[in-house]
């Protein structure tokens, strides 16, 4: 590569005892030479292996460092690259760069080490994506997803999936570009229709990549939650008991609480630490039905906060509402069942028969439906838990049900290999392409059209990997079929 | 070759305003470009009779190239018209599946085609057809290396390199018959000044003809290949490079016991190629259907130690999708058996073009496996098939305008550019003649997008991927199919024709109007809605008639006829039944059904290519392409040097060239542009 070189502080800025500069590119091993000393080594420098010694600048010691030199191909970079380790601070580091510019290094913008490599072949786009959210993680989970993805988790799914989308797009094409009576001039099958007809085989193919992409993206949605901080919203009724719960789950006198309805009028959010994952509780105001500025202000910022919800505990005072009324505001709700828990609310004053049935039904149904869990599938109704605040303010089970959710949420954010906002959004656009090439496959639209959107999904996932895969289908048609006058 | 009288008072002019250098199918449309516009053009060929012939197979048209003769035919190009008076049997394709892909193909009498070519030919006042073999291209040095076209230097031809008594020379003859009329016969070594010079001399370049392993010079059977121009273009600095062809054994009419074999009718009524012609066109002949069985690939193994292609004779690639038939065999074993389509070569022909066998095998190889192939037990070759191999310019060296980089005034169309067929060659002989005429007028060049053409689809393919074998249009190689129907290709391209001034005026009216009445056809029946009577007639005869039960049903009451008709099951012929007239001549009712049919993806098309378009429309500047970024690959420098893009869409489609690549180069431009706005 005759490209120039760059340099650059790898670590943070600020009081360290150790730095690290990177240089990479064809002048790195002549700046080595000329401004490092190794304690008893000579140029040429061996490859990958610690050497101690003094940077100067002419006569002048700068610092004493351990330098490191990875030649190219066979680095992070795909170039010539060297690592410096030199002691840390305010002062050393910026005199080494000052030293390392002086000598033709020009300064890297941000993330062009990993462009270089992406340039360079090293990395595909998915893994370039991963380093970024790697060393942006605010949680292990995080953390463990990106290092699944720069590992090539997400190439490894997504060339598999562009490769059956290939073969499908291939057999599309070659039956527009075949003629079926056998005109000459024009390409002929060379598999048994007998054996297997196109339009089986294409939508076999569409619906399990579909399907593949789609379990991708539940990860996504996981993540997305995590890395924007979970929210669980506390809404219901007024004068429910959502502040009064929401105290106790705080273990202190945060929402003033009283027994007149619409105490609360806006929400109030409370950061809280679960394991290594942010959380943020949100107590909301109950719907006003009266009228005025005050309410209606009041009603919008409760939408809003359960516009952001990633969790809603729907809390229902037993004493005050019928099952038939929670059932309509769980509508209201318009939810996945997965991300909502009613908390069965002053449970010990007043759960009357038809609450007691209410609850042993559900109880019944979820033992029968097995334990909760990523293998469980989705729940089809939303956990129900009894709690007390009056006799004894106990929201154990409530917190119990919160935390199998957050594991929940936890091992789909954690087996996810959606790393970036760029990958979620392609791949939802290749789902939804493929949707529609499947609808008009059923209902028996032309080929051409089927194509027009499987193309549609093959340049998204292209677009992801950095690859254009207009010619794949070509090079499919013509090794799958003998063409031929 | 003593000249008659009269062929020697025809002079030779000495200069001109473009020489057009070959007659075949790029070369006539490029002629006619030029002629149309009034410039002073002189067509060199070997063969006066020869224009327009077809060298392979007697067809035009099919998958993709159908829409390409019908585009050239929508610019005012020719070939539309030559197979529409020429064409005896005519069929159009994939008649099952969408509008997109219909593709209209006509056999045609080949000597019938020439007569037709010529006729239109020779109505020009301001062109001149000679006889002779261009062996040099003159140029002088303009600024800083770059080179100008001064003119051509001529020679007779040299039919006595074609070795008479040997397989291919069978059909060769020196043309004794006098030239037509008004055709000049070189004698000797001449010279014509012109600044523009189209090439457009097919597989002649450097060609070698091979049946087994006895290869000769030829450009095709019987006639000599271009020598010396290979040279001259290896001397100005072009890249060569090699490809291979092939055509099948031509077979004796009275030899094949047609009785046994499977007939193959034309289309009723026969769908024509031209927009703008009234002329009736007749399915006149039939075509039959054999196919190849075990001894037949029984045979070509046999023969396969003396396959000049197995045996390492022949280096050119040739197309993947029209393999020989010994290449079949070795490739797919599994497969028992191939069709052969028994095409005639024209109404008085004794000839019949077997399609699907073409071969470079030894003659006696040739007859032995043709011989096991129903229907032609008894089969006599008449002439043997062949492979031929044959330079082409790399297209890496091409602008989109279809003009060579560094010779200003020199352009180059057809198989020279690594194209395989005629259509592929009409096209581009049309785009470059008038590209020249743009030249000498001063006009900005003619550049068709990819969502406008598949012309422009196969100029940008050629300049942004080098072929690395001959290049055929397929559907499929364009993005925008949907809007690239063959039926609208007028609508897409007459008024360029008109304003290039080669389509005439009444014919581009003629086109307006015929899209007037659609749409306002289309307009009804959006207004009109489907009564329950209607429903009700049609439902209720559909007892009888299960067909139609699928087709509409009570949920269709209320709804307009356009939506109907945009459901995949409903055709335009059912609207009538449906209690809908649709006030329109029929042939332009599937032109109807396409609009409403695709109309939900038409909006979808544009806000892509509207997306697209910025990159399409960035022009990369000189200094930029000359010495892309450094932060650029390796490989895409390379490569932008290579192909000199003129937009980022176009590097974008360079092999090797990443989206990357391209956001870096955009950087790049924007940096650039920002400078020149800051002094």
């Amino acid at each position: 590569m005759t490209t120039d070189t760059i340099a650059a502080l790898a670590t943070a800025r600020g009081i360290a005892a150790l730095a690290v500069i990177r240089i990479s590119g064809p002048a790195a091993i002549p700046i080595l030479e000329r401004h490092f000393r190794a304690a008893g080594r000579r140029p040429p420098f061996p490859a990958r292996s610690a050497m101690l010694g003094e940077l100067v600048c002419g006569e002048e010691r700068i610092d004493q460092v351990v330098a490191l030199f990875f030649p190219g191909p066979h680095s992070y970079t795909g170039e010539d690259l060297v690592e410096l380790m030199t002691h840390g601070g305010e002062i050393v580091p910026e005199r080494v760069l000052e030293l390392l510019h002086a000598s033709g290094a020009r300064p890297a913008r941000a993330g062009e080490f990993t462009q270089r490599a992406y340039l360079n072949g090293k990395l595909d786009l998915t893994q370039a994506e991963a380093v970024e959210s790697l060393i942006t993680a605010r949680s292990a989970i995080e953390a463990q997803a990106a290092l699944r993805v720069l590992g090539g988790g997400l190439r490894e799914v997504l060339a598999a999936s562009i490769d059956a989308l290939v073969e499908a797009q291939a057999l599309l094409e070659a039956s527009l570009d075949i003629q079926e009576d056998g005109a000459p001039d024009t390409l002929s099958p060379i598999w048994d229709p007998a054996r297997e007809s196109m339009g089986p085989r294409v939508g076999r193919l569409l619906a399990r990549e579909r399907a593949r992409l789609r379990r991708l993206l539940e990860g996504a949605r996981a993540r997305r939650m995590l890395r924007a901080g979970y929210r669980i919203v506390f809404a219901g009724r007024s004068n429910a008991g959502k502040s009064s719960l929401f105290n106790a789950f705080l273990g202190r006198e945060r929402a003033i609480v009283s027994p007149e309805p619409g105490t609360t009028r806006d929400f109030l959010d409370e950061p809280l630490d679960w394991e290594d994952l942010r959380i943020v509780l949100t107590d909301t105001a109950g719907a006003q039905r009266a009228k005025g500025a005050i309410a209606e202000a009041s009603n919008r910022r409760t939408r809003e906060a359960l516009a952001a919800a990633s969790l809603v505990v729907e809390v229902v005072d037993v004493a005050a509402t019928s099952t038939e009324e929670l059932a309509e505001d769980l509508a209201a709700l318009n939810r996945p069942a997965g991300e909502v828990i009613v908390a069965l609310h002053k449970w010990d004053l007043g759960a009357g028969r038809a609450w007691q049935a209410w609850l042993a039904e559900r109880e019944g149904q979820a033992r029968a439906a097995g334990p909760a869990g990523p293998a469980a599938g989705k729940p089809r109704a939303p956990t129900a838990v009894p709690s007390s605040v009056k006799a004894s303010p106990d929201v154990a089970p409530l917190r119990a049900a919160i935390e199998a959710r957050m594991r929940v949420l936890g091992s789909e954010a954690q087996a996810t290999l959606i790393v970036a906002e760029r990958q979620a959004e392609r791949i939802t656009r290749a789902v939804e392409a493929l949707e529609r090439a499947e609808g008009l496959l059923r209902e028996g639209a032309g080929a051409e059209l089927i194509a027009f959107e499987t193309r549609g999904a093959l340049d998204a996932l292209g677009e992801l990997l950095g690859r254009r895969v207009g010619h794949e289908v070509l090079e499919q048609i013509f090794s799958r079929f003998c063409v031929g006058k | 070759m003593e000249p008659t009288e009269s062929q020697s008072q025809m002079s030779l002019p000495a200069n001109c305003d473009a020489v057009v250098v070959g007659g075949g199918h790029a070369g006539i449309e490029a002629a006619w470009a030029l002629g149309r516009r009034g410039h002073k053009v002189v067509l060199v060929t070997f063969d006066a009779r020869a224009l327009g012939r077809m060298s392979c197979n007697p067809s035009v048209g099919g998958l993709a190239k159908g829409q390409l003769a019908r585009e050239v035919d929508a610019l005012g190009g020719l070939m539309g018209r030559l197979i529409d008076r020429a064409g005896i049997h005519f069929r159009m394709l994939n008649r099952r599946k969408g509008p997109a892909v219909h593709g209209p193909r006509a056999q045609a009498d080949k000597p019938a085609y020439c007569r037709e070519a010529w006729r239109f030919l020779a109505t020009l006042p301001s062109l001149r057809v000679v006889e002779a073999e261009v062996t040099e291209i003159e140029t002088e040095s303009s600024r800083a290396g770059a080179r100008r076209v001064t003119g051509v230097r001529l020679a007779p031809p040299r039919w006595s390199r074609v070795e008479p008594g040997s397989a291919h020379s069978s059909g060769a003859r020196r043309p004794d018959a006098p030239p037509p009329p008004g055709v000049v016969r070189l004698a000797g070594a001449a010279e014509i000044a012109a600044p523009r010079v189209i090439l457009t001399i097919g597989t002649f370049l450097e060609a070698t003809l091979f049946s087994g392993l006895d290869p000769r010079h030829g450009g095709r059977r019987g006639e000599p290949p271009a020598g010396a121009l290979g040279e001259c273009l290896r001397g100005l600095g072009l890249p060569l490079a090699r490809l291979k062809t092939g055509t099948p054994p031509r077979l004796q009419r009275a030899s094949i016991d047609f009785a046994s074999l499977e007939e193959q009718p034309g289309d009723e009524p026969p769908p024509r190629f031209s927009f703008f012609e009234e002329s009736p066109v007749r399915n006149r002949v039939l075509c039959y259907l054999t196919r190849t069985n075990a001894r037949t690939h029984e045979a070509i193994r046999a023969g396969l130690d003396r396959s000049p292609l197995f045996g390492g004779l022949i280096h050119g690639v040739g197309p993947r999708y029209c393999p020989s038939i010994e290449d079949k065999v070795v490739r797919f074993p599994d497969r028992t058996s191939h069709q052969i389509f028994l095409e005639p070569e024209g109404l008085e022909s004794e000839e019949i073009y077997p399609n699907g066998i073409s071969t470079s095998l030894p003659v006696d190889v040739q007859l032995a496996y043709v011989r096991t192939i129903p229907g032609l037990e008894c089969a006599q070759i008449v002439h043997p098939g062949y492979a031929v191999e044959y330079d082409f310019l790399q297209t890496s060296g091409l602008d989109p305008s279809l003009s060579v980089r560094g010779v200003t005034g020199l352009y180059a169309a057809g198989q020279i550019n690594g194209t395989s067929g005629y259509e592929e060659a009409a096209a581009q002989g049309v785009i470059a003649g008038l590209n020249a005429c743009a030249e000498l007028e001063g006009r900005a060049p003619l550049v068709l997008r990819r969502d406008q053409a598949y012309i422009g689809v196969l100029i940008d393919d050629l300049i942004t991927k080098v072929p690395t074998e001959p290049y055929r249009m397929f559907t499929s190689q364009s993005e925008y199919r949907l809007l690239l129907r063959q039926d609208n290709a007028d609508q897409r391209l007459s008024r360029i024709g008109w304003k290039r001034g080669l389509l005439a005026e009444e014919d581009y009216r003629w086109v307006e109007e015929r899209w007037g009445r659609i749409a306002a056809a289309r307009r009804r029946l959006g207004a009109r809605t489907v009564t329950r009577a209607a429903l009700h007639a049609a439902t209720s005869r559909s007892e009888s008639e299960e067909a139609q039960t699928a087709v509409v049903s009570e949920r269709d009451w209320g709804k307009t006829y356009e939506e109907l008709l945009r459901k995949p099951e409903v055709t335009v012929e059912a609207l009538p039944r449906l209690g809908c007239q649709l006030e329109l001549p029929q042939g332009e009712w599937k032109s109807l059904e396409a609009d409403v049919k695709y109309e939900g993806y038409i909006p979808r098309l544009l806000r892509d290519i509207a997306a697209r378009r910025a990159l399409e429309e960035t022009v990369i500047p000189f200094r930029v392409a000359e010495d892309p970024p450094q932060s650029l690959s390796r490989e895409a420098r390379e490569r932008l040097r290579l192909h000199r893009p003129r937009t980022l869409g176009q590097a974008g489609r360079i092999p090797g060239v990443t989206p990357c690549d391209i956001s870096l180069l955009a950087v790049r431009i924007r940096a650039l542009r920002k400078d020149v706005v800051k002094p």
